[in-house]
């Protein structure tokens, strides 16, 4: 179908002609805040905003569950939590290199999280009825526990599946600077990665009688160390899975000395990094100082006395610090004498991190370096930089490696708030990947019909309106807009700020910009907006409503309204569903509205084997993260972790409990048909108190039909499709997966739709496969769904299937003339098992060969990449040296990671640039022939989010009249996009020698 | 003048017979000028279109100088071409010297193996420099030219020292020559090699032991058509020359540019233009033949590896576990370090190791991950270990010499360093680091204290780069010019012949980078010693920060146009001019673009009062815009008053300056500085206006005619008392001549000068103008002299710049530089007579051409830092330039040869040879050959004896009047004897 513009736009004077084909500026602006775009050739107006201020968080605090994996199911339990200076912790499943952000743990005012500690129980062996049967042993997973420091006294336990804080326990000592876990007994026999020393390992032989004493399994880890602001090292007990003070270890004798780091060089032993230019070894088992290393004083001109920032301990014993003067000091493990310093930095030295094996040292500092460190081949072990690259804005605050068999990364953050995953084993050859540091989960709402948008951060609710849409503001302008005109057209209304301790976990806001939800972790409050098409803030009233106490008092994690305003569905902590009518308050000409009381409903369920939830994360994974309500708000859904996904439907009470029970799922369809000729009435007239009461949500029968996903959504979303009453017509809920899955289900059937049948994640065009950011949210347009992420907008029509797999072959062909990293990809994807899980392979400036080729003289002859001994006719320079580690993924795990993994330039510097550079390109190769089956940009970035605005009527008619051939209805949608470099970061320490240029 | 319009109405008939009479006349005369058929067609045809300038009988047309010389005589680089010299120019008398000085080669300096002798390589010659005390002991000229070939010059790309024999080196040249010299005694190649493809990138020397006998084996990489390759030869016996292919690329353009080895010769490294080489080397035991076994991996890097060093040690026992012992373990632990066009460095530990492991069990796999450094923001230019490898020496355009602690990651810098850093080199015991810098100087600095030994500073001036600059391998923002763009202002001190000032840039790279070409710095040289003495800046100047803008643009320093000295030596004039690059002004509106650039154009005319005890320079005034009419004008020219301190300039704004000093004085008193001496300063004494006083700008508006550039030259009268300025628009031709006292202008000269007017020079009482043509006028007579044609120089408007006039007031002669082609055209000519006394072309632009009034002769300066000189052979006061040491004998002192025993005898021969030398006046000093007589006498104390000395003992009275022998005597004695010669007294 040749599709043309259907609105031309005059070319804006700044703006290269090559673009004008595909869409317009109306505003070039000053890059300020404020920027329109249209893509006029796709019929999509997109308001493109700078203006929302979300404050991206410091990180304070990283660390993984598993810092070195053995088992597969350890891979799968391994979590990094994300400790930020607003007090929030983000969970992050690392995924084999999807890197997804699955939980937010909101934290409250003035609280931050500074240290975070994972504690993992040992896994434990069940006899299985059969052991020679070839079934996998059955294994509980060791629990995982999560705890946390704040520069308090304090230590806290996090609940992961309640996402809030489990217990607090303090003691009489000052604020605790430093928190670590004694390793177990058995760590001498390499469990957890603290492998000691051989004298080390006699000194935990000693003491394990102490370890009869304690309850629980032999080598589980029962104490907490904690050293503080006061120089003393407390114990915290966390056996029987309490939480408690124990007792001061000791005490130091001068004051002013502040434990800084703290690690375990072996059970008995740990060493203190502290403020006054020393490391002391204290004995776990008297409190006894074993040894003070000293580091000498500072440069002339510095301050007298070296803070040790970080201390590790490498597993054969050595102990590595790095301080205040910009040295990372290597320690004999035995004499605790220094064997190595390295002036490593040019500023203070702020993490460590170590490879599991003990042969490479990562150092992140105030010179916003990170520097690699490795042990140099023929030298006595010697250790030598090898490499030193700016991966951050500011400085590196915090560090945390992860190894499993596939991957091998270390996680970085520091106050530009983007947590940068470095490869481990491979740094110096693989790009590393920026995190995004906006939260998966959209914090941004819209009211369409009133043109309001929502958003919100820490205890803030903003909203804002957009009042003149995009077609009125480019014919007032008639092609010479000014930024006034932008600038007017938007205006800041409301800041609402939430009372009470407790961030904002979810807020949502009706269509009709009436109604306001908001959640935190202790509270639900919901407000009216009192408001005509309001153009000043004086327009817009704040009421609060009553909010039933059986929810107002626990706090949510998600809050939902539904497109016709009329329910609220609140997820608790728990995963507890209730729906809540919002009905008209008692004289419907003032608007108000109240709330009904709660109904709860129940999700299916599902079999997990036992031994994943006795231990390991519990029923973590059967967190509700995603809620979505259909268009016609009479069927809602809601998604978890796991993947699995339960629907309910919106049912005259009293027939359902007749027919729900009796009717069999294969009438599913009709069913739902007839309700929704039933409820049309009913919906509209509002107002009764007893609505609650005559309509109820039950499960809707065909809900156990749909799938487990096979991997965690990141999307749920219904499309626009109302059945229509025929029977072949049904809901459209479309997920969208971290492995790129984009399924789309009828859920009234519980089938997957015939798109998905015919459209295999292997038939998803090879630029979206290989984005490794997630898809954040999805906005429909008809049939089109337009799926955003961080980076990226895609485009993609349901009502058409994507090209076959050979056809996409131009497509990849152009998108290795794009970027020559494609290329190195090879036979889609299968590069991706040479990755270790963060970036993509280096082309430019790896220190690594590729390939390595041999001459001999004699023979006269180049064997070539001798490494692979490759046949001589691959002509080498593709073939990428495959990780001998490198095992087979099962099932679809192995096809989704494989595509999944790839880079669409993601986040790697060269190809960013690539991506960039060519990006016209490629849209122009795409738009060959007949309506675009699938379309994309990464021209926006980084996304907050997108949420859609109605069009107003005229403006609908002018759009239709210009665009009716397309079959595709306008939309209109507000694009948020926060830079980070329009973020104010705090304060740098920069030097006067280093010039920023 | 009327006499000339009238000759101008003559029929042209008449006028071509004449002429042709008079080449005819030439043609006899001019011995060298052969002229074949087709030339003296191709010049009749040419003369039929100028006939109508040509003016009356007046003008003789003398020659013209061919820019392609095909036929002319070429002077050569080296001196062994003028041995097949025809003897036509020493018959006329004058002579030009055999280059002296030349750029120090982008190859390592050598060390010999006692570290007493530093051998650098020059473009064309070797030369060996004393570690002691910094003085050339000798100068090993190589026939770089072959004999009857016009290729491009060949450059010469490695010198080794020899590991069998400590007093040769091996000298490899681009077209596979490799000479074997003998550093400390011969000055002719011993034996000379030519490797199979006539080509040779690179060559590293190694000993091998086969048959107990040690041999040097040169690994040599070469460029074919199909591939690049490392060969081995070897001179088997003596004379048979055997060699070997060990390695030959996969890709034919991957030739191998760099090519070290460890000091044993187990391991070669070699980088190609996209990875690297390593080759282990096994000898085996074949008797005949080169029987030598290699293995070699080849990998990319990711940069371009501009340098390179590697450094083997045996492995340590103690370091290897048993487990890995019972692999193949490399005896030796060879660690590379390269230097990339980026900027970064890798450090690949334990290399070949890693290498061999790769083939083995994954086990022991270790990948081949370098180390990482990065501190050099544009190319390494050099990097090497030092002999422990705990340092890495570094160095590139950042001026600072880095040292790496490798344990500690510790960096050291020894910043401010005169130029960026070409070559260092670790002497043998490691004591030392020889320093090659980019102004053309080498240096010694000792590890310990970091502090310079040796000092070796040649010619700073611009020089055309031979090879692609390092920096310029990968695209940069701002390219650097491969040629000089404009004369280099230069003088000699009128005083003192021997001091030659020349104006540098700060290092080469920085000079020929940028908008223009900058040189606000004065060079100060010694002639007679052939060093530098010192340097001044004269502009502004950034010598501690990096010379590039935030966007990577070079930046661009003033730039000295003129200079000039009084009379009396003990002024000096220059003039500097600054432009705002193009890339500034490209932002701004258009119509305040030249208002722009006017504004930051910085023209300064300053005055130096010149030290008498030093020859250092003091500022004494600065003349903001010394021309200037809306805007600041360029300045055309600076001429000195021959007779008193007073200088004149010419500037576009059509004024001619004329500046003398006056006391100043603050209430009617004199003031004087700290030190009582009374200050002085400089103020316009008179101003005399030629024409209107108008910008260039305001005429083009007025005339509406297409910008004309305008044009002059001044020069003062012998007796100072009249001023020649030559000064106009295009084919202006107008002389005026201006009363310096009452500035008043006395007459107007018409059709002096065609095109522009390049230099106008008094040789009472003839003016010569140089422009597209030489004119010498009879200011006496009212006539023209003579013209001579310069050759056409249509393709390259900036060569014509390159044409020199000087005139010599001694010999009352003058010189003229034409460009031509590929060189100059210089000759030597009297202005009563148009026939050339001396003519010979030079393979070099000639960048300047001064010449001295307390001497005759002339001194050019060529594009590759070479010094020239052009003296009459019979004139003993002609400008001389020095020699080496090895040519007055005095390189040869050893502690076993007493100055009692054998003290006397030739110190009395060498002063009679000065003696004598000095008397005959026999100009074979600069060639050098003539020195040589006494081969015996090799033990003479190394000092320098200055010619000029030497002349004022001698010269100081008649015969009748000198002082007795004795006298004499121990008066040269102390010239050549640094302490008292007690012994031989008495």
């Amino acid at each position: 179908m040749p599709r043309t513009p259907t609105k031309f736009l005059g070319a804006p004077n700044n703006f290269s002609p090559a673009f004008t084909g595909s869409y317009k500026t109306l505003c070039s602006g000053d890059s300020s805040s404020w920027f329109v775009w249209v893509h006029s050739s796709i019929t999509m107006d997109i308001h493109r905003c700078r203006f929302v201020a979300f404050p991206p968080c410091p990180i304070n605090a990283l660390a993984f569950s598993h810092p070195h994996t053995r088992t597969n199911l350890q891979s799968s339990l391994c979590r990094l939590a994300v400790g930020r200076a607003n007090g929030d912790v983000e969970i992050w499943n690392p995924l084999n290199g999807a890197w997804h952000q699955e939980t937010v743990m909101c934290g409250g005012q003035d609280r931050s999280i500074d240290g975070l500690v994972w504690v993992v129980e040992p896994d434990e062996e069940l006899p299985t009825a059969n052991p020679d049967a070839g079934h996998e042993k059955s294994v509980i997973p060791g629990r995982s526990r999560l705890f946390s420091i704040g520069y308090t006294s304090a230590v806290t336990e996090w609940d992961l599946e309640k996402g809030q804080p489990l217990r607090t326990a303090s003691g009489q000592h000052g604020d605790i600077w430093c928190l670590a876990a004694q390793p177990p007994a058995s760590a001498a026999l390499g469990k957890g990665g603290h492998k000691a020393s051989a004298a080390a390992a006699a000194a935990a032989a000693a003491a394990a009688q102490q370890q009869h004493l304690q309850h629980g399994p032999a080598d589980a880890v029962t104490r907490l160390v904690a050293g503080t602001i006061d120089g003393a090292l407390a114990i915290y007990t966390i056996a029987d899975s309490e939480l408690r003070f124990q007792r001061l270890l000791t005490k130091s004798p001068a004051r002013k000395t502040q434990m800084v780091s703290i690690a375990f060089q072996s059970r008995d032993v740990v060493v203190v990094g502290c403020s006054d230019s020393t490391l002391r070894a204290y004995d776990m088992r008297n409190g006894n100082l074993l040894r003070k290393m000293t580091l000498g004083s500072d440069h002339a001109g510095g301050s007298k006395e070296i803070i040790v920032w970080s201390v590790k301990c490498l597993p054969n014993g050595d102990i590595v610090s790095g301080d205040s003067t910009g040295h990372v000091t290597v320690w004999d493990g035995k004499t605790y004498t220094q064997m190595q310093r390295i002036q490593s930095h040019r500023q203070d030295v702020l993490s460590l991190s170590a490879s599991a094996d003990g042969s490479a040292i990562l150092s992140g500092g105030m010179d916003r370096r990170t520097v690699l460190h490795k042990r140099m081949a023929g030298t006595a072990g010697r250790w030598g930089k090898v490499w030193s690259r700016k991966y951050h804005d500011h400085d590196v605050k915090a560090m945390a490696s992860f190894e499993s068999s596939k991957m091998s990364v270390v996680v970085s953050g520091g106050p530009d708030a983007s947590p940068v995953v470095l490869p481990l084993k491979e740094l110096g050859r693989e790009n590393h990947r920026t995190l995004p540091n906006l939260p998966q989960q959209p914090p941004l709402q819209s009211a369409a019909k009133a043109r309001l948008i929502m958003s919100w951060w820490n205890q803030q609710v903003h909203i804002w309106k957009l009042r003149q849409p995009f077609d009125s503001l480019y014919d007032n302008a008639n092609g010479n807009m000014t930024g006034e005109d932008l600038d007017k057209n938007r205006k800041l209304l409301k800041t609402i700020l939430i009372k009470g301790e407790s961030n904002i976990a979810s807020a949502s806001i009706s269509p009709d910009g009436d109604v306001l939800a908001v959640a935190t972790s202790t509270d639900v409050k919901a407000f009216y907006l009192k408001h005509s098409n309001p153009s000043k803030p004086s327009d817009m009233k704040v009421l609060p409503m009553v909010v039933p106490s059986a929810i107002a008092g626990v706090g949510a994690r998600l809050v939902q309204i539904s497109p016709d305003g009329a329910w609220l569905v609140v997820v608790q902590a728990g995963n507890k569903i209730s729906l809540l009518r919002l009905g008209h308050g008692g004289n419907a000409g003032s608007g108000e509205r109240i709330l009904s009381r709660p109904q709860a409903v129940t999700r299916m369920k599902r079999k997990t084997p036992k031994n994943l939830v006795v231990g390991g994360l519990g029923t973590y994974d059967r967190t509700i993260v995603h809620v979505s309500f259909a268009p016609d708000s009479r069927m809602l859904a809601v998604a978890d972790l796991a993947g699995y996904i339960d629907t309910w439907v919106l049912r005259n009470a009293v027939n359902e409990d007749k027919e729900g029970r009796e009717d069999a799922s294969g009438s599913a369809s009709e069913e739902s048909s007839s309700d929704s000729e039933d409820d049309d009435g009913g919906d509209d007239d509002g107002g009764a108190d007893e609505v609650g009461s005559r309509e109820k949500w039950f499960h809707t029968p065909a809900s156990t039909l749909l799938p487990k996903l096979p991997s965690p959504p990141t999307v749920l979303s219904f499309s626009n499709d109302i059945p229509s009453g025929n029977a072949s017509s049904d809901y459209t809920l479309l997920a969208v997966t971290t492995s790129w899955h984009i399924l789309a289900f009828h859920p009234v059937e519980g089938a997957l739709a015939p798109w998905s049948r015919r459209n295999p994640v292997a038939r998803l065009p090879n630029t979206i496969r290989d984005t490794r950011d997630l898809a954040k949210g999805v906005l429909w347009q008809g049939a089109r769904v337009w799926v955003y992420g961080v980076s990226f907008l895609f485009m993609l029509d349901l009502s058409q299937d994507l090209s076959e797999p050979n056809a996409g072959g131009s497509s990849s062909a152009l998108a290795a003339q794009a970027g020559q990293k494609r290329k190195r990809r090879g036979g889609g994807g299968g590069g991706g098992g040479g990755e270790s899980g963060a970036g993509n392979r280096m082309t430019i400036g790896a220190i690594a060969p590729a390939q390595v080729d041999r001459f001999t003289s004699d023979k006269k002859e180049w064997q070539l990449d001798v490494e692979n001994a490759a046949p001589p006719s691959s002509e080498g320079s593709d073939t990428d040296m495959l990780d001998e580690d490198d095992e087979d993924e099962s099932g679809d795990e192995s096809n989704a990671e494989g595509e999944g993994g790839g880079g669409a330039g993601g986040r790697s510097a060269g190809g960013e640039l690539a991506a960039l550079r060519n990006r016209d390109t490629q849209m122009d190769g795409r738009s060959g022939s007949g309506r675009k089956r699938w379309w994309y940009t990464y021209k926006y970035r980084p996304i907050l989010g997108i949420v859609p605005l109605n069009i107003p009527g005229e403006a609908l008619d002018k759009a239709n009249a210009g665009g009716q051939e397309a079959g595709v209805p306008p939309v209109e949608a507000v694009l948020v996009e926060r830079p980070i470099w329009d973020v104010d970061l705090p304060e740098r320490y920069a030097t006067a020698d280093e010039a920023e240029r | 003048m009327a006499g000339k319009t009238d000759a101008k109405s003559r029929d042209g008939a008449s006028k071509k017979r004449k002429r042709d009479l008079n080449d005819k006349e030439r043609a006899a005369d001019v011995k060298r000028h052969h002229k074949d058929e087709k030339l003296a067609k191709q010049k009749a045809s040419k003369r039929d279109a100028e006939e109508a300038e040509l003016k009356g009988n007046a003008l003789k047309v003398l020659a013209d100088i061919k820019a392609d010389g095909g036929s002319e005589r070429v002077a050569n680089d080296a001196p062994g071409g003028h041995d097949n010299k025809a003897p036509a120019a020493q018959a006329v008398g004058w002579k030009l010297s055999s280059p002296l000085g030349g750029r120090i080669a982008d190859i390592d300096p050598v060390f010999s193996e006692d570290e007493s002798h530093l051998i650098l390589t020059y473009q064309t010659s070797i030369q060996v420099y004393s570690v002691a005390d910094s003085l050339l002991v000798r100068k090993i000229p190589l026939p770089m030219i072959k004999d009857g070939e016009r290729k491009p010059t060949p450059l010469l790309v490695a010198t080794c020292l020899s590991r069998v024999e400590p007093d040769f080196v091996w000298v490899a040249c681009s077209d596979g020559r490799i000479w074997k010299i003998n550093w400390r005694h011969g000055s002719r190649p011993d034996d000379t090699l030519h490797t199979k493809s006539q080509t040779a990138l690179d060559m590293c020397v190694v000993p091998i032991t086969t048959n107990k006998s040690a041999a040097d084996v040169l690994y040599v990489s070469e460029k074919r058509r199909d591939a690049g390759s490392i060969s081995a030869y070897c001179r088997k016996n003596g004379s048979h020359l055997v060699s070997k292919v060990l390695f030959e690329t996969q890709q034919p353009d991957h030739e191998i540019h760099l090519l070290r080895s460890t000091s044993n010769g187990s391991a070669l490294v070699g980088a190609h233009a996209e990875g690297l080489v390593v080759g282990t080397i096994q000898v085996g035991s074949a008797k005949d033949g080169l029987d030598l076994e290699s293995e070699f991996y080849s990998f990319e890097t990711s940069d371009i590896v501009c340098t390179l060093d590697v450094r083997s040690s045996p492995r340590k026992q103690a370091t290897s576990t048993p487990k890995k012992q019972s692999g193949r373990v490399t005896s030796e632990i060879i660690d590379v370090v390269t230097g990339g066009a980026r900027g970064a460095m890798l450090i690949y530990n334990d290399l070949l190791n890693k290498l061999h492991n790769l083939r083995g069990s994954k086990s022991k796999k270790e990948e081949i991950q370098a180390r990482k450094v990065h501190w050099h923001r544009r190319a390494v230019h050099t990097v090497k270990w030092s002999r422990d490898g705990h340092y890495m020496i570094s160095g590139g355009s950042e001026n600072a010499l880095v040292l790496w602690q490798v344990d500690t990651a510790k960096q050291n810098l020894l910043p401010h360093l005169p130029g960026s850093i070409e070559n260092v080199t670790v002497s043998p015991s490691g004591s030392s680091y020889a320093v090659h810098l980019d102004d053309n100087s080498a240096m010694v600095i000792s590890t310990s204290e970091l502090k310079p030994t040796t000092y070796v500073s040649g010619i700073q001036s611009a020089a055309r780069f031979t090879t692609r600059p390092k920096d310029f391998v990968v695209t940069r923002l701002s390219e650097v010019s491969r040629e000089v763009r404009k004369p280099i202002p230069a003088a000699l001190n009128p005083l003192d012949a021997s001091k030659f000032y020349v104006c540098v840039g700060t290092g080469q790279q920085a000079a020929m980078a940028g908008s223009q070409q900058s040189a606000p710095i004065l060079q100060s040289f010694d002639l007679s010693l052939f060093r530098g003495i010192s340097k001044q800046a004269l502009a502004r100047t950034q010598p501690t920060d990096v010379n590039i803008t935030t966007e990577g643009h070079a930046i661009s320093e003033p730039t000295i146009t003129h200079l000039a000295f009084s009379s009396d030596g003990s002024w000096l004039a220059t003039i500097d001019d600054w432009k705002p690059p193009a890339r500034d002004i490209e932002k701004v509106a258009a119509d305040a673009q030249e208002h722009f650039m006017q504004e930051r154009r910085e023209i300064y005319l300053k005055f130096w009062t010149v030290s008498p005890d030093d020859n250092s320079l003091a500022l004494t005034s600065r003349i903001n815009s010394p021309h200037s009419t809306s805007r600041p004008e360029t300045v055309f020219a600076l001429a000195a008053d021959p007779q008193s301190a007073r200088f004149a300039t010419l500037g576009d704004d059509g004024l001619v300056r004329i500046w003398h000093c006056k006391t100043r004085q603050r209430d009617g008193l004199t003031s004087t500085d700290a030190k009582g001496q009374t200050l002085q300063s400089w103020t316009c004494a008179a101003t005399t206006a030629l024409g209107s006083n108008v910008g260039a700008d305001v005429l083009v508006a007025s005339d509406g005619h297409p910008p004309r550039s305008r044009s002059g030259s001044l020069s003062f009268s012998e007796d100072g008392s009249t001023l020649f300025v030559a000064f106009g628009s295009r084919n202006d031709g107008t002389v005026f001549v201006v009363d310096t006292q009452s500035g008043q202008v006395r007459t107007t000269l018409e059709n002096l000068w065609r095109g522009d007017v390049r230099h106008l020079r008094v040789l009472s009482p003839y003016i010569i103008t140089l422009s597209d043509d030489l004119r010498v006028y009879d200011v006496v007579a009212d006539e023209l002299q003579y013209g001579i044609k310069l050759p056409k120089q249509e393709e390259t408007l900036s060569w014509a710049g390159f044409a020199h006039l000087e005139v010599d007031r001694r010999s009352r002669t003058f010189a003229l530089v034409a460009p031509g082609k590929e060189g100059s055209q210089m000759a030597v000519l009297r202005p009563e007579d148009p026939r050339a006394l001396f003519m010979e072309s030079i393979p070099h632009k000639i960048t300047s051409l001064v010449s001295s009034p307390s001497s005759s002769g002339f001194v050019a300066l060529d594009d590759a830092a070479q010094l020239w000189s052009v003296t009459e052979s019979s004139d003993q006061a002609a400008v001389s330039l020095s020699m080496p040491l090895e040519d007055l004998g005095l390189d040869k002192v050893s502690a076993d040869q007493t100055i009692a025993h054998q003290g006397i005898v030739p110190l009395q021969q060498e002063e009679d040879g000065e003696y004598e030398e000095e008397n005959s006046g026999d100009e074979e000093v600069a060639a050098g050959d003539e020195m040589d007589v006494d081969d015996g006498e090799d033990d003479t104390h190394a000092a320098v004896i200055s010619r000029q000395r030497l002349a004022e003992l001698f010269d100081a009275a008649p015969a009748f009047a000198m002082p007795s022998i004795e006298d004499m005597f121990y008066k040269v004695t102390e010239l050549i004897s640094a302490k008292p010669l007690a012994t031989s007294s008495a």
